[in-house]
């Protein structure tokens, strides 16, 4: 019979040639096997694809990151990029817990808020890229993320806000507010989402946006209390919020993804949506789909969304030879071959290269989209945070406004006492 | 498998940062430390220092891992080395634990068999999952299997969740085992059966999740199914046959576990009932014998325990033909009243039979409770026979033979 004497033995000897050959395998990985042939050089590029169950931007953001990531390596031969999508939600705790081990992405593609935790909690560092680099491609926004002499992040791309109708149902895009509730009335089905930072278009209409956007900040020096004027506009776009809902054909969704869906299986006829859903609405409703400018205000000012930026940021642990091939990423990605590609190929998506020329007349998509960012808000670090970090308060406050759980001033005090809150 | 490749190849981009090769270096010399110690033979003979010495090198990692971060470099390799070693350290402290609760064979056994197997298995997926994410790697697909596209998550199942099953399932099934059996006044046998039956049915349903799992649909089963039939038409005949006849033991009943047989004329105990063959254990020469199931369906089986434990032994002796046989009946029959293992009910008999050439012969029956014992009680019988046999003068005469030579 067999004794546990000889099985010991035997795993003792395999232990110890399992021993020598991982030491083996370690010395030829940290030696790099130098007598061979140059090994390619591996680059994790990490990126968040939108909030939780954001399904439509991210399968969006996917593609586009796919083709950037093949043309790059079609290009640089030797160079491999390993491309891992997460959540918003996930990118912080990943990059925390990758970066604790020394194994943190080389480059990082976010929205502006998870870039802004990232860089202020040193998971990215600035780039290397010298003005002298940059300046040539013209890069919109890009001295809004100047730290000092260098940049904590680069703005990769810009993705506008929009209506977004079938216009089998609706021939013509409500240009008002106002507009928009006649519509509604009339037994158009407009869906609009309950997220301040999708929603704070309509509140633009009244002048409201500004006020709102600064009385969130998280930053205590850029934060600033209503005064009774902006006071008035936020009560007149919350009783506008309200007397939406009143319409039975219109409805208020939790998330834009749901907007997005409805109108694609036809629930709706009217969303308010990001520029990135196109690609998807367009498979699903043909021709039939069109996209306008949001509707202006009551008094004829334009709708100001808040247009999605795309950042670059380059990770703490990467080696010199590591960094250098992500910054010649950064700039492949931003320069005006890429830049013009990314804006044909992935649609909903605008260039922050300003040497490439949008062709609106032969695009009215992107003619809409043009005029869109023209008059968007587009946030800063500094700006802008204070929403997403707020998203689930807020959504809660704007449930209570449109289902009439409380009246447009409780609403208001809500939001002024969120604005005190430590986010 | 390109994909593969280039998945791990991106690991090399990781591994092969300062911040890591640090770690990694750090690693190699409190591991290489520990080695040298274990290898001067200071650990290997005080198992217990050996696990003291492992917490050290745990805490030593710790440490390493909270020192690396305040110059300013990563730690956190140096503090999942730390936390593996830890476990490990539990799980070796566990071991000499069991070993010297239950039997250190068996303890040591499953330990090389299941335990080990099973901790490496889970030590790499942590180190992948930390490093690149499991979800990622495990979608990466493979080779196709029946139409069906089979990911590396897939494949790596099907390699390792059948060993795992049947492996692992021994120990919960023998606790399952022991508690329905006190719960239901089981005998040993029926327990076993229990055992082995249960076992088989948790096999059974981690190979339908399997195939679920990989996407078998019910073209690939009858494929799979036809395969099977040519098998065992030609090769595998002998095998499943054997297998039915192993389940057709189990659920009739007719063999279980820690009965009592004789094959071949020899004693033997059931130790487990495979699934192609049944072990036996040969108290002669603590032999294993190890019977195709089919056996027992083609040969007679001779068994000791099928209605009850008990056996009858059997002692023949002679005494003179000076001595009343009534005496020498009277002195057999004591002797084997006397002995504790020799049953009361049914009592011990003797017999006289046979008028032989140089003795009459008796035979002395009694009844054991473990059939097992039978050798060894005759054997103590015999020795008591013979004492009492001098105590009352009764001959245990030579052959002899009387020879008339004629004038």
């Amino acid at each position: 019979m067999m004794t546990a004497e000889p099985v010991r033995s035997r795993w003792m000897r395999l232990r110890s040639r399992a021993g020598a050959g991982l030491a083996m395998a370690m010395a030829l990985l940290v030696g790099g096997c130098q007598g061979g042939p140059k090994p390619p050089e591996n680059l994790q590029v990490a990126i968040a694809t939108g909030v939780g169950s954001d399904a439509v931007v991210r399968s969006s953001l996917q593609r586009l990151a796919s083709q950037m990531a093949t043309e790059f390596m079609r290009n640089n031969p030797g160079t491999n990029l390993h491309l891992r999508f997460l959540s918003e939600g996930e990118l912080l705790p990943n990059l925390r817990d990758h970066s604790s081990l020394g194994a943190g992405p080389d480059v990082v593609i976010s929205r502006v808020a998870p870039a802004a935790k990232l860089s202020s909690e040193g998971l990215v560092v600035p780039s290397n890229l010298s003005p002298k680099e940059l300046d040539p491609l013209r890069i919109q926004f890009l001295s809004r993320f100047r730290q000092g002499n260098r940049f904590a992040a680069i703005p990769f791309l810009l993705q506008p806000s929009l209506a977004c109708y079938d216009r089998a149902r609706l021939p013509t895009p409500p240009a008002t507010l106002d507009a928009l509730l006649s519509r509604a009335a009339e037994g158009v089905r407009v869906g609009l989402p309950l997220e301040m930072d999708e929603l704070l278009w309509s509140a633009s209409g009244f002048g409201a946006s500004q006020p709102l956007l600064q009385l969130l900040e998280v930053d205590q020096k850029i934060r600033r209390p209503l005064n009774p004027t902006d006071r008035a506009k936020v009560l007149a776009w919350l009783g506008w919020l309200y007397r939406a809902n009143v319409q039975p054909a219109l409805q208020f969704v939790d998330s834009s993804d749901e907007l997005v869906h409805k109108l694609a299986t036809r629930q709706l006829d009217w969303i308010s949506c990001n520029a990135t859903a196109i690609s998807h609405l367009r498979r699903n409703l043909g021709s039939r789909l069109a996209v306008a400018l949001l509707p202006s205000g009551p008094d004829g000012q334009p709708a100001e969304p808040i247009a999605r930026q795309l950042l670059l940021s380059f990770g703490r642990d990467s080696t010199p030879n590591q960094r250098r091939v992500a910054e010649r990423f950064a700039l492949f990605v931003l320069n005006d071959f890429s830049q013009n590609n990314l804006m044909v190929r992935a649609v909903g998506n605008m260039p922050v290269n300003q040497n490439v020329i949008v062709p609106v007349k032969e695009s009215p998509q992107l003619a809409t989209m043009e005029r869109s960012l023209d008059a968007s808000i587009v946030p800063s670090f500094l700006q802008g945070t204070g929403l997403r970090s707020r998203t689930e308060a807020l959504r809660h406050l704007l449930k209570q406004d449109v289902y009439g759980e409380q009246p447009p001033d409780k609403v208001l005090q809500g939001i002024e006492a969120l604005s005190n809150a430590t986010p | 498998m390109t994909q593969l490749l280039y998945v791990i190849g991106g690991w090399i981009g990781l591994v092969s940062r300062g911040s890591v090769v640090l770690q990694v270096l750090v690693a190699v010399a409190l591991l290489l430390s520990y080695r040298v110690w274990r290898f001067r033979g200071r650990g290997s003979r005080r198992p217990w220092r050996a696990v003291l010495a492992k917490v050290v090198l745990a805490a030593l990692f710790g440490l390493a891992s909270l020192l690396l971060p305040q110059l300013g470099m990563a730690g956190g390799l140096l503090g999942l080395f730390g936390q593996i070693t830890a476990i490990w350290t539990a799980l070796a402290a566990l071991r000499l634990l069991l070993r010297r609760a239950a039997d250190a064979e068996a303890v040591e056994a499953f330990w090389q068999r299941a335990v080990l197997p099973l901790f490496l298995v889970l030590l790499l997926l942590g180190l992948i999952h930390r490093l690149d994410g499991l979800e990622e790697i495990g979608r990466v697909p493979l080779l196709k299997l029946f139409d069906q596209q089979l990911s590396l998550a897939n494949l790596l199942l099907v390699l390792g969740l059948p060993y795992f099953l049947v492996v692992l399932s021994e120990l919960p099934v023998v606790l399952l085992g022991e508690v329905m059996g006190r719960l239901m006044g089981m005998g040993s046998g029926n327990r076993k059966a229990l055992e082995l039956i249960t076992r088989y049915v948790l096999i059974g349903v981690g190979g339908i999740w399997l195939a679920d799992r990989i996407g078998l649909n019910a073209n690939a089963i009858a494929a799979i199914a036809g395969g099977l039939s040519v098998g065992l038409g030609f090769g595998i005949k002998e095998v499943f046959s054997n297998f039915v006849s192993g389940l057709w033991l189990l659920f009739e009943g007719s063999v279980h576990p820690g009965d009592v047989l004789i094959l071949d004329g020899e004693t033997c105990q059931v130790r487990k009932l495979g699934l192609r063959a049944t072990t036996l254990w040969r108290d002669r020469d603590n032999a294993e014998l190890v019977v195709p199931n089919q056996n027992f369906f083609t040969a007679t089986a001779t068994t000791y325990t099928g209605s009850d434990d008990r056996r009858r032994g059997q002692v023949l002796i002679g005494a003179s033909y000076q001595h009343d046989p009534e005496q020498v009946i009277a002195v057999l029959e004591e002797v084997a009243r006397a002995h504790p293992r020799v049953l009361t009910d049914p009592a011990p008999k003797a017999f006289l039979v046979d008028y032989g050439s140089s003795s009459i012969d008796y035979a002395l029956r009694f009844w054991m409770a473990d059939p097992m014992t039978n050798l060894g009680l005759s054997s103590e019988l015999r020795r008591s026979i013979w004492h009492a046999f001098k105590e009352h003068g009764i001959e245990i005469p030579f052959p002899q033979r009387v020879v008339h030579q004629a004038r």
